[in-house]
């Protein structure tokens, strides 16, 4: 017994001061990014806070633990804001060894990894003076082990970023006269990465894998460590604990609280998390160590303290809170469709399925006949086809419902188990209102690409069997058929008809896009009118080339949160990711760009840009028109193109797009158009242009989460103005056709209120097209203007006019064709 | 990481003048393979002295006769190297580094016949930039102040007051009495490069994570300019020209460069181009031309103040 201890004595004196020696007459000077509270993270705890705790620890490391000359750090407190030139010429001016650049990095939510960025020149070669390559090599790899996240590895920074000048990219790397490196450890825009950020302690693993990386880059024998750290989590909702004791040895640490902690960065008691826990200083050997948490079951443990690194120890405890109904659909006193319409409920906690199916019940009685399980046994969905129409029910679960670990039903939620839960709802009457047609595109007697993608949005779901041959696209007259491609989606409720256009369309010709009446809603309930959208195609755009057609991936673009534009997000819906499964068929697409977005409605402004950042982006022109195929999410919201500019600004923007469309759309800006939205640029669009970003922004009162895809980027060479070209043939006298469709109608169910009207011009003249009652008064212009020979059309919309009869007369220099029309209303 | 739209203007630097806004520029030195930074005008105004971007090696331009050639291409040499009163020579600190440590050493170099001559050993400890005065070349050293004649005569040192950073703090040296004196002009902060006036009258200095300032060589009458970086003096004392730069903490989105008198009071923004990330200026021998080096495309232009600045 006096043997041990006095083995544990020397054991304490050696971890507790050991000195490190092999440093000396050398220094280094830390540089902990940013400023106050700079590059604000999720929840309120920013990057400028985390890399300062971490460079302070690492300094009293190197300066308590080592024979270093001495540490200098370019920031001290959270008060200084110190610019990239005043770090550099910090470091310049004392000479010093070593620079390290402390940072985190940004990204979508679910980004979180570890990258090292040394100074490159675009030749590919490391920085003089070199060091700073090795150093990020063996920086990243224990940084990536400490953090147990992933890596994107050591890169040059001129490879990262693409370099335009000589190099290196990074200021930092660039304007300092030794060997450096910057650190990026972690995303401090991912949820679970930031909670650990705010960890005082957290910060402390970061700094000892720098310190560590010194020490290998001098081959300087790590000494031991006797750390061990870990996370303790719920082990049903992997949620980390809040107030869970940690002891080892008889020290104990506890883990953040919102009480000891997390209200310094949120209102909301249950928001925050982390689970940290850390002890240092730990002897060699195996140790008892235990876990005890409110509400959960104490664990007992041993840990072997590992000699050379940290020694990993995570504890998933077990809750003893009894499992409760946590949400429901429909809710308490609420109504559903027999049959259509399940009964959704999520449960507190993973629920013994057996149990569970076994104690529901109905009043009045109808029998549970499936029950589907998902969200690891948290979810289950009853189906409700044995309920009957316009019928008050009581939904019943009974006690002897168990989760996982054995524990009964909370029914009433008090917290103590073994009562029954109850929900009262009706059915509803049967539907027999058929599906409503909400929105349609393109717009009758529009001017479409060659290959459009026509659009049928419906008010309600539809039987997808009801659907083949009723959407399609004819040539007219006569109706022949276009090879067209159905794909069917479903929002919520609602649901959409794309029809891809398979083949290229001529211009010159009429098409007409049709939705037969047959289509049926999941009641049966069939559309009974036919929608005719009339439309041409454009003879003057001819696609140029491929901004980003996705199918190499989305390596090109940033995350919005990497932007410092975007602003007034919920940052942990938020992400851009690629998609394999919606994409645009017309182009045989197999992968597109998915933006999940959420809105914080309480923000002051609210701007999401996604970036896209390639090099090797093309060049166009304001002469160009860009267009990209947009899947729309019908919320409400709106979007908008950007283009890099070379005026004042840089940048220049579309007029918004109101995102009101459910599927995909062709969307474009007419840049020759010279219409702008107003953001930082001047309104001119200065040649040479690059694509710089889609923006989204919140419109109040729409839906603040959804979603978007974008596919087939491109841009387009324009040529020609006024009305369109239908052909390139020369005709030989003047002539005007009879309009098409005529009579052509504004019924409930069709939405066609245009009609084309097609003329040929003999000679270049001054040209008149209006319309006039029969009263002889004019009621339109159609068109005015100077039109060379040719065949050409025209689109008249009578939406704002009665039902009748109009006469249409085409004016040239030399006389007068007239025709005559009606719309019916 | 945090990442801010940036936005730039390539031009053609093969023109050796550009009229950009009422500016006309003049190309001084265009960049090659190196992107060039902190020039720095002999006391004549005839030679310009350049360095790469991070400062290794020290060229020289001509303005005369257009002459250029390298001085060095010693590491580090292109940081706080300084002119001789008599053009004759650059005082610089270049670095060697062994088995990662980093050796500092004074060394001059003559600009004409290319002699190096080291002034004080290459050592790990020698965390400071020399200063001079007339022909005295002081080098601030871990344990005291070392001077010695640049003339390498014996003649008496002289020139007065000497003012340069010291252990982060702005430090006069008295030539003559060799008395060392520290100003504090803002407590408990530290300081960064830190330059007299001609007259020795005013410094201008920065705080680290702070402000530009002037002060008076006694310590008294501060003025606070604002956030500004790497202020020069006008030959005749009566002016400083600084950057203002704007970064994302990776990378420096915008500069622009400024004027104050004496007085501190900001006379005008005498460059301000988005195509342009302009550093480092100075009065080119005069009180109405500045040159700068353009961190964007590594070249050093120069420019007339439009309008001057009486």
């Amino acid at each position: 017994m006096i043997l041990k201890t006095s083995i544990l004595v020397v054991i304490f004196y050696i971890v507790n001061f050991a000195q490190v020696t092999g440093l000396s007459g050398w220094n280094v000077i830390l540089d902990p990014g940013h400023s106050v509270k700079e590059n604000m993270g999720i929840y309120n705890y920013s990057e400028a806070e985390k890399v300062l705790e971490v460079g302070l620890f690492l300094r009293s490391y190197l300066l308590n633990e080592t024979d270093i000359d001495t540490v200098y750090m370019t920031r001290t407190n959270g008060t200084q804001v110190v610019s990239l030139t005043q770090r550099t010429d910090y470091a310049n001016s004392i000479g010093a060894a070593w620079y390290h650049s402390i940072h985190s990095d940004a990204g979508g939510p679910t980004a979180n990894s570890t990258l090292l960025l040394w100074g490159q020149f675009r030749d590919g070669t490391e920085k003089i003076p070199n060091g700073g390559k090795k150093m990020s090599g063996i920086m990243v790899d224990l940084l990536t082990r400490g953090y147990r996240i992933s890596t994107r590895g050591s890169i040059g920074d001129c490879t990262f970023y693409g370099c335009t000048t000589n190099g290196p990219y990074l200021h930092v790397n660039r304007a300092t006269n030794m060997p450096s490196e910057l650190s990026e450890a972690g995303f401090h825009t991912n949820p679970r990465q930031n909670q650990l950020n705010m960890n005082h302690d957290w910060k402390q693993v970061e700094a000892r894998t720098f310190y560590w990386t010194f020490l290998k880059n001098f081959d300087i024998q790590r000494p031991y460590t006797g750390i061990t750290h870990g996370i303790v989590t719920d082990i049903e909702s992997a949620v980390p604990v809040n107030g869970a004791t940690i002891t080892l040895n008889n020290k104990s640490y506890t883990t953040d609280t919102y009480a000891s902690l997390f209200h310094l960065y949120t209102n909301d008691s249950d928001l925050l998390h982390n689970g940290f826990y850390y002890f240092d200083s730990v002897p060699p050997g195996t140790h008892n160590i235990s876990v005890s948490a409110p509400g959960y079951l104490t664990v007992n443990s041993t840990v072997t303290i590992s000699d050379t690194f940290f020694t990993f120890k995570d504890f998933q405890i077990v809750s003893t809170v009894p499992p409760k109904v946590a949400s429901i659909s429909p809710v308490q006193g609420d109504s559903l469709y027999p049959g259509t319409d399940n009964i959704v409920i999520t449960f507190s906690r993973p629920m013994d399925k057996q149990s569970v199916n076994q104690n529901i019940a109905f009043n009045p009685t109808a029998a549970v006949t499936q029950v589907t399980w998902s969200n690891s046994d948290r979810t289950a969905a009853i189906n409700t086809s044995n309920l009957q129409f316009a019928t008050d029910y009581t939904l019943i679960i009974n006690a002897g419902a168990l989760d996982n670990y054995g524990n009964p039903i909370d029914g009433d939620g008090n917290g103590v188990g073994g009562d029954p839960y109850m929900m009262n709802f009706r059915t509803k009457v049967p539907d027999n209102i058929a599906p409503a047609v909400i929105y349609t595109s393109p717009v009758a007697g529009s001017v479409t690409s060659t290959q459009p993608v026509v659009v049928f949005n419906f008010d309600e779901l539809l039987k997808t069997g009801s659907i083949s041959g009723k959407a399609k696209v004819v040539q007219m007259p006569g109706e022949s058929p276009i090879n067209v491609t159905l794909k069917y989606y479903t929002f919520g409720k609602k649901a959409a008809i794309n029809v891809f256009v398979r083949q290229e369309l001529a211009s010159g010709i009429q098409y007409m896009a049709i939705l037969e009446p047959g289509i049926e809603d999941l009641f049966g309930n069939p559309t009974t009118t036919r929608t005719e959208i009339p439309f041409t195609v454009a003879s003057n755009m001819t696609l140029a080339g491929n901004i980003d057609n996705f199918e190499s991936g989305i390596g090109g673009w940033w995350q919005p949160q990497q932007s410092g534009s975007t602003v007034g997000i919920i940052s942990e819906l938020t992400a851009m990711t690629e998609n394999p499964t919606v994409v645009n068929l017309i182009t045989n697409s197999i992968k597109s760009m998915k933006l999940t977005y959420g809105w914080d409605i309480g923000a002051s402004s609210h701007l999401l840009r996604e970036y896209f950042a390639s090099a090797s982006g093309p060049s166009f022109t304001n002469a160009n028109v860009i267009q990209a195929y947009v899947y729309g999410d019908g919320q409400g919201n709106k979007f908008r193109f950007a283009v890099r500019d070379a005026g004042p600004g840089g940048v220049e923007v579309s007029n918004w797009f109101t995102v009101d469309w459910l599927g995909w759309k062709t969307v474009q800006w007419d840049l020759s158009l010279g219409e702008t939205g107003t953001w930082i640029g001047n309104g001119i669009l200065e040649n040479p242009l690059r694509f710089d970003s889609f923006q989204l922004s919140y419109t109040p009162g729409s839906g603040n989460t959804g979603e978007h895809y974008f596919d087939d980027l491109r841009y387009f060479n324009k040529t020609g103005t006024g009305v369109e070209s239908a052909d390139n043939n020369i005709p030989a006298t003047f002539s005007l056709k009879q309009n098409y469709p005529n009579p052509f109608s504004a019924g409930a169910n069709t939405v066609s209120t245009q009609t084309v009207i097609q003329f040929s011009v003999a000679e270049a003249s001054q040209i008149k097209l209006k319309v006039y009652n029969t009263l002889g008064e004019l009621v339109a212009t159609v068109f005015e203007g100077e039109l060379t020979p040719g065949n050409y059309s025209s689109v008249f919309d009578g939406r704002n006019l009665p039902s009748g009869v109009y006469i249409y007369r085409l004016e040239y220099g030399k006389g007068s064709l007239t025709g005559k029309m009606t719309l019916m209303k | 990481m945090k990442k801010i739209l940036v936005s730039s203007l390539i031009i053609f630097t093969g023109l050796f003048h550009i009229s950009f806004s009422q500016i006309n520029l003049k190309l001084l030195v265009e960049s090659t393979s190196e992107s060039f930074a902190n020039p720095q005008i002999s006391k004549s105004g005839n030679i310009l002295a350049y360095t790469t971007v991070n400062y290794t090696g020290i060229y020289l331009y001509n303005l005369t006769t257009g002459e250029k050639k390298e001085l060095t291409n010693e590491t580090a040499a292109g940081f706080g190297m300084i002119w001789s009163n008599n053009d004759s020579k650059i005082i610089a600190r270049p670095a060697v580094f062994e088995n990662k440590r980093r050796f500092n050493g004074i060394v001059s170099y003559d600009i004409n016949n290319l002699n190096r001559e080291v002034l004080s050993e290459f050592s790990t400890s020698l965390s400071h930039l020399p200063s001079i005065t007339e022909n005295a070349l002081i080098i601030p050293e871990k344990h005291g102040i070392k001077t010695s004649n640049l003339n390498g005569d014996n003649s008496i040192l002289s020139g007065g007051k000497s003012v340069f950073l010291y252990n982060d703090k702005i430090a006069v040296y008295d030539i003559q009495s060799q008395n060392l004196s520290f100003l504090t002009p803002v407590a408990n902060e530290r300081y960064l490069n830190v330059k007299s006036n001609p007259a020795g009258d005013l410094v201008s200095f920065e705080v680290i994570g702070g402000n530009l300032y002037l002060v008076n060589i006694s310590g008294n009458n501060l003025i606070d300019l604002g956030k500004g970086y790497r202020a020069t003096w006008s030959p005749d004392g009566k002016y400083i020209v600084f950057m203002v730069t704007e970064d994302d903490g990776h990378y420096i989105l915008s500069s622009k460069l400024v004027v104050a008198d004496r007085q501190g009071n900001i006379v005008k923004t005498v460059f301000d181009n988005s195509s342009f990330l302009p550093s480092d200026p100075i009065f080119l021998g005069n009180n109405y031309t500045v040159a700068f080096a353009d961190m964007i495309s590594g070249n050093i232009y120069s420019f007339d103040i439009e309008g001057g600045l009486e």
